[in-house]
């Protein structure tokens, strides 16, 4: 961990003098100006082909967005291409930019950008930050710790498991959860952190009208009332691969830990991770089986020096965010401790234990616990059957089963 | 000059008694041939004609008139030939006037006045019967297969002239008997014998759950990974089926006869079809139709099973074809502005991969993306489904368990489970049209799967923790009501239940995500 944030160090200070300079500017400001800033910020995000640094070239030349509103076209010319110019002009003669700003924030679609004071203090020193965030809910409590929690798409049971494990133990300790609400991991540990009663954040690839992927929708409904979600692309923005590697380092930019649990060799996860050092957040990763491919990432990132996670509250003790948060069960150790084991105390319940020691976190098939249990095939069935009607395990497939959290 | 001679066709699979009407008059010499007919009942009067002069028959220059009644039905098939010929020479006085009488006469005629098979006969000289018909001159191809059927005469002509020889004299003439072949026939025929639960090492609940099927009649889904044995499974359910009874045999056997599978068929089918069509099968090879409407593999399947491996890679459309037939165990297929009505009660066993590389769940071998997954298994939609009473997984079977010296079950002793919960199941269905548990109507579930108090919260529990749908609790306590009977027990059990519950299906697709799909 300290070898990468030595690493990082040239061009961390590099970035924050930037970001100190601007942020300088907005301290000075009166509430009418920042305000007046605002939607000629959110007009000029929304111009296709207007990029961060095609923004930072104008402001820095105009002095703020509403004297890059009123920039003539040949003058903006002179700093940035001609077509992105000819695009801001365009999009600057329609005039109805006060409007559009109006009717957005109508919809409950907030935008904060640097100069706003709610603007999140997480994100003001990162390195690239958004020059606006577009918000639906309510913006993470600064003063609460926030953990993201990503991985693979498609993950094991096993890391299904973990990740509804996290996102329940982290919403009962007060944190805030977030993520980019993908499929797998991402998408398990905010619908666990929400039917904990905890909020979540989900930071998307899209503008925030936009729900993506469509079998989040719960998710994503469920997170605007308990959280929010955040984009920096305007509404309306569509999905597209090439923005979700981008928003990655919002997530990790939100939370003040970033826990990985499953990724790939190469995978998104890992890009994210690498950002998060970047930002100089700290970096938790659960391990898993050797054999599996999506252990090889994290089995990477622990090498190189993040920190292994052996329990929910082991991690916030270790990062010193178990003060900010509220009481994590002493479950002590072991990560599942917080499933008791189910008490068969009666001696009728002897073959009942015997099958549950035989299932474990990851599906396991019939005939591989006959063979565990050396139990006659219609017995074990029953007392299958009898551990998912009792919800202490579940059947996956058919003839697949595992230990339910 | 006229005469009146009864022969039949098949109409879907149904024996349509025709009568061929032939009148010979002064006139415009000339054949004529009317009754809408199709293409081959048409050609039938060049035959005959030349049949005739070749076997030495002269016409007379006179206006022969056949009309094949009643009109509206269109002729199909070239069985008429026979009748044909016959009709005519009766009318020209070569026969006796009541040589024919109570007698159906079906066979196609070669040139030199051979007489040729001619396939449905099972199913025809069984209808001849039923109309009061004491004797059938059919080809003596067909002979054997005519007399399967017991209350008629069957007389097997070699030609013409035997045809003519026993309607003159009432006696047969020595034919050169045509040796019944006895290659083996594929789908059916004793001499094929049927594989052994016994040589299946390991897969108890594989083996289970089609015992389970076989007993009540239901239908059985087995998914698996590649070469996990799926298809060694299902090949080896005809062997746990009761036989056929006799009834049943008929049943079958018309249909094979009318397919032309039964030709050379020395005896009855006695053992229950197995029917494995490909995944490239079109919808109509399947359901059956064509100009002609022939019986499909479903209809083939009567009666037995009908396996379909790889379900998935089945075209939709086929796989939604088997809606009707599942529910009303029978298809009505329409063609040419005709209704045709084929037997289909067949029990549907299913075998598929659970995504396409086969081993979802197990992310370690499984290469599949989630997308990809559930593209593959909403192949299956959701009604068909739902008609599948059983799923049951197969998994990879080790080099150990292969291995293994344990003497398995032989489908004998399976076999004689199933045979008591089916008379079980009999006895309690006496009076009611459905005959097994997997046919058991919403309204009488109530009454034969009466619940205790214990097994109704059992029930209760089960609905709420596994999100079941009402139909898939019917499904349940349908497939335990079986288990029960196997069993021998009147009442249905918790125990009987809780195995049931390990069979249910619609959870392929519910589980991909690990929580339930969202509405």
């Amino acid at each position: 961990m300290k070898e990468q944030s030595r690493k990082n160090n040239g061009k961390t200070e590099n970035f924050q003098e930037e970001n100190a300079q601007q942020d300088n500017g907005w301290k000075s400001m009166e509430k009418d100006e920042w305000e007046q800033q605002q939607p000629y910020l959110h007009w000029m995000i929304g111009v296709e082909g207007v990029g961060n640094r095609t923004i930072e070239k104008l402001i820095k030349h105009a002095g703020s967005p509403k004297a890059v509103y009123g920039m003539p076209e040949q003058e903006m010319a002179e700093i940035i291409p001609a077509g992105k110019a000819a695009a801001l002009a365009e999009a600057g003669r329609r005039g109805d930019v006060l409007e559009k700003y109006r009717e957005m924030e109508e919809r409950g679609i907030h935008f904060y950008s640097p100069w706003h004071p709610r603007y999140p203090g997480r994100l003001r020193n990162i390195p690239d930050r958004p020059y606006g965030i577009y918000v639906e809910g309510e913006l993470p409590e600064e003063e609460v710790p926030s953990v993201a929690i990503i991985g693979a798409r498609q993950c094991s049971g096993y890391g299904r498991l973990m990740a509804q494990l996290c996102g329940r133990e982290l919403a009962e300790a007060g944190i805030h959860v977030v993520s980019g609400m993908a499929r797998g991991i991402d998408g398990i540990s905010q619908r666990a952190a929400l039917e904990a009663g905890g909020k979540t954040y989900a930071v998307l690839g899209s503008g925030t009208d936009i729900c993506y992927p469509l079998e989040n929708r719960s998710i994503y409904k469920r997170a605007k009332e308990n959280g929010a979600v955040i984009s920096e692309y305007p509404p309306g923005t569509p999905p597209s691969p090439r923005l979700f590697p981008r928003r990655n380092r919002i997530i990790s930019g939100l939370a003040d830990l970033v826990l990985i649990i499953e990724a790939r060799q190469r995978s998104g996860t890992l890009i994210t991770a690498d950002m998060a050092l970047e930002q100089g957040k700290d970096v938790y990763v659960v391990p898993g089986r050797l054999t599996d491919d999506l252990s090889q990432g994290c089995h990477q990132m622990l090498k190189q020096g993040a920190g292994l996670f052996t329990s929910v509250k082991d991690m916030l003790e270790e990062t010193g965010l178990a003060s900010g948060a509220g009481q994590v069960d002493g479950r002590k150790g072991c990560p599942l401790g917080c499933h008791k084991e189910p008490a068969f105390q009666n001696k009728a319940d002897k073959t009942v234990q015997k099958v549950w020691d035989a299932l474990d976190f990851y599906p396991k098939d019939i005939d591989c616990l006959m063979e565990e249990t050396q139990m006659d095939y219609r017995v074990l069935v029953r007392i299958l059957s009898g551990l998912c009607l009792e919800e202490k395990a579940v059947r996956l497939t058919a003839g697949q089963f595992m230990k339910k959290i | 000059m006229f005469s009146t001679i009864t022969s039949a066709m098949i109409f879907g699979v149904e024996p349509v008694l025709i009568h061929v009407e032939v009148d010979i008059a002064q006139g415009l010499p000339g054949f004529m041939l009317v009754g809408y007919l199709s293409g081959e009942v048409k050609e039938a009067g060049e035959r005959v004609r030349v049949a005739l002069k070749n076997a030495g028959i002269v016409l007379p220059p006179m206006r022969v008139t056949v009309n094949l009644s009643p009109a509206g039905i269109r002729k199909e098939g070239t069985a008429f030939d026979l009748p044909i010929a016959v009709g005519i020479l009766r009318a020209l006085g070569h026969l006796p006037e009541d040589s024919t009488e109570g007698m159906l006469v079906i066979g196609e005629l070669g040139l030199g006045g051979k007489a040729n098979s001619v396939r449905g006969v099972l199913p025809l000289v069984k209808k001849a019967r039923e109309e009061g018909y004491s004797r059938c001159l059919l080809p003596a191809g067909n002979e054997e297969e005519g007399k399967l059927i017991e209350g008629v005469e069957v007389i097997g002509i070699a030609d013409i002239h035997g045809a003519m020889d026993y309607l003159k004299s009432g006696k047969r003439s020595e034919c050169p008997k045509e040796t019944a072949s006895t290659k083996s026939r594929t789908g059916h025929g004793e001499e094929e014998k049927i594989q052994d639960f016994s040589e299946v090492k390991g897969q108890a609940a594989a083996k289970r759950a089609a015992e389970i099927a076989a007993a009540g009649f239901h239908n059985l889904l087995l998914t698996g990974p590649p070469g996990s044995g799926k298809t060694m499974i299902a090949k080896r359910i005809p062997g746990i089926l009761p036989p056929l009874t006799e009834e049943e045999s008929l049943e079958v056997s018309s249909i094979y006869s009318i397919a032309g599978l039964l030709s050379n068929g020395p005896s009855l089918i006695r053992q229950r079809p197995f029917m494995n069509p490909h995944h490239t099968i079109t919808a109509q090879a399947l359901a059956g139709g064509g100009n002609a409407a022939k019986p499909g593999m479903i209809s083939l399947a009567h009666k037995g099973v009908l396996f379909m491996d790889e379900l998935p890679e089945f075209k939709t459309s086929v796989i939604d074809m088997l809606r009707q037939p599942l529910e009303e165990k029978k298809i009505r297929i329409v063609r040419l502005g005709r209704d045709y009505i084929f037997p289909a009660d067949f029990m549907l066993v299913a075998a598929m991969n659970p995504c396409p590389c086969g081993y979802y769940p197990d992310f370690g071998k499984c290469t599949c993306s989630l997308s990809k997954i559930r593209r593959y298994q909403g192949h299956i939609s959701g009604p068909v489904l739902d008609r599948i009473d059983l799923c049951v997984g197969v998994s990879g079977v080790t080099a150990k368990q292969l291995s293994q010296k344990r003497e398995e079950e032989s489908s004998i002793s399976i076999r004689g489970r199933v045979l008591a919960a089916r008379k079980m199941q009999e006895e309690r269905y006496r009076d009611k049209p459905y005959r097994f548990n997997a046919l058991l109507p919403q309204a009488d579930l109530k009454f034969y799967c009466g619940l205790g108090k214990k097994e109704e919260r059992l029930m209760e529990r089960a609905f709420t923790t596994m999100e079941m749908s009402a139909r898939s609790y019917c499904r349940v306590l349908k497939t335990a009501r079986t288990i029960a009977d196997l069993d021998g027990s009147g009442d249905v059990k918790g125990i009987h239940i809780e195995e049931a519950l390990e069979y249910k299906t619609g959870e392929i697709r519910r589980n991909l995500e690990g929580t339930k799909q969202e509405k």
